[in-house]
């Protein structure tokens, strides 16, 4: 039951996101390592319990994203970056329910750049919902193959074994359509659109 | 139409790597030129984005999901022990405490170093660059914790706050605590953005200087203002342990 548990450096979680291997066991090593120190921060700033949770979840998606985008390489390190992060998405947080404190206009003083702020992240987390929504509307085969190939970096060939298609061509095919659909249905929604696209350019 | 589903479909294939040498690169000299072909490539990325996103998401709630289990079994186990066997604990605490009391607690004084090391957090330069769209020289230095090239930049005609700071942590960092007290006072004792870091930075300062009656006081200010920047850094345990060591 208590197995041994993995430790990673700075550079092998880096390496872990950016080349999508043992992310599962890079992610519960982040928890163990970091979740207490950034939920205390929550607690010690008017939330509770559920709200150090979420922001907890946002900020590992947040930062897998930027590391994956290759917008953070290591300049600081990951604790001193986690905590801005959870620091910034959080103060957004109390902005947003209206119990914004008096530190906040020196906070948008500070965070006045061009950089993928807690702000942009902010709305990608209200903007989650919408995300989920349109990616459950192309349907269950589309997700996945989408999936299997933009974030599980799957071959053709491994999909066309977990899948019942005639042969890797239809694949394609498919996830083309599905990839375009996709597409389509991201413009409609300019806020989504706008706050992924942050992630894309660094 | 054909040509913007012809279009897509060579960008779709571009994208997953799949042009030949030769396509990709008169795909890339057109890309140069046409604004509506970029923009088309754009979306295609975002959508891309969206699902790895997605993925993200749903990776991060399944070990969430797996984390808090164990992280909160942890804490339940430690509030699990019986009553008894915690007045046991407690019982053998205070014999323990009695006979070798006063030694143990000179045994187990803290160090201001090992506190100091546990307090410090370092300064995100490139999480807070204010409203400079480039990095400076200084901030540059810093970051790759080239702390003397940091102290040189004293010289320059102008200093921002910020640059004022990153000098203070770089005489931090190398141990000369009375300078890097200075700058931290000038920042803390004055209007600017730095001000709350400057505070923290100098609390920490006279811990590691051993001025502990200072670092405490600057530390409880801090601590007792839950909209400070550094409030939860400053948590009762750190107070308590910087008491112990101004003997209060």
């Amino acid at each position: 039951m208590a197995g041994t548990k993995e430790t990673f450096s700075d550079a092998e979680l880096i390496s872990c996101f950016m080349n999508n291997t043992r992310t599962d066991a890079a992610l519960r090593f982040m928890y163990r390592d970091h979740f207490d120190l950034l939920s205390r921060y929550v607690f010690n700033n008017s939330g509770n319990e559920q709200d150090a949770e979420d922001i907890f979840q946002e900020v590992m998606v947040a930062f897998i994203n930027l590391v994956k985008a290759g917008r953070f390489r290591g300049e600081s390190s990951i604790k001193t970056f986690l905590f801005s992060l959870n620091k910034n998405i959080w103060l957004n947080e109390l902005k947003r329910r209206g119990r914004a404190v008096a530190r906040e206009e020196k906070y948008e003083r500070l965070n006045d750049h061009k950089e993928l702020t807690a702000d942009s992240i902010m709305e990608l987390r209200q903007a989650k919902n919408d995300l989920m929504k349109l990616i459950d509307e192309l349907g269950e085969a589309c997700k996945k193959i989408l999936l299997l190939y933009y974030f599980e970096n799957r071959s053709m060939k491994e999909i066309l074994a977990t899948l019942p298609y005639e042969n890797e061509q239809v694949v394609r095919n498919k996830k083309s359509k599905c990839l375009k659909k996709l597409e389509m249905n991201v413009s409609t929604n300019k806020a989504l659109y706008r706050q992924l696209k942050n992630y894309l350019h660094g | 139409m054909d040509e913007l589903l012809q279009n897509e479909n060579l960008l779709i294939s571009y994208l997953d790597g799949e042009l030949p040498e030769a396509q990709k690169e008169a795909l890339e000299k057109r890309l140069q030129t046409d604004k509506a072909l970029r923009e088309q490539l754009t979306n295609l990325q975002v959508a891309t984005q969206a699902i790895k996103h997605f993925g993200t998401t749903q990776q991060v709630a399944f070990v969430h999901a797996q984390m808090m289990q164990e992280l909160k079994s942890k804490k339940a186990k430690v509030f699990s022990i019986s009553k008894t066997v915690r007045y046991t604990m407690a019982v053998a605490a205070s014999i323990l405490i009695l006979f070798i009391g006063a030694r143990v607690f000179e045994a187990l004084q803290l160090s201001p170093q090992k506190l100091y090391a546990e307090s410090f957090v370092d300064f995100n330069v490139s999480g807070t660059r204010g409203k400079e769209a480039t990095i400076s020289e200084i901030e540059n230095s810093y970051q790759k914790k080239d702390y003397k090239a940091v102290i040189g930049a004293i010289r320059s005609t102008h200093l921002y706050a910020k640059d004022s700071l990153l000098i203070g942590l770089s005489y931090l960092q190398t141990d000369h605590l009375d300078k890097a007290i200075s700058f931290f006072q000038k920042l803390a004792f004055s209007e600017n953005d730095f001000q709350q870091d400057a505070e923290y930075y100098l609390s920490l300062s006279y811990l590691k200087d051993k001025k502990y009656d200072s670092a405490l006081q600057l530390m409880q200010k801090i601590a007792a203002n839950p909209s400070h920047l550094y409030h939860a850094q400053l948590s009762e345990d750190v107070l308590a342990k910087v008491k112990k060591l101004a003997g209060k």
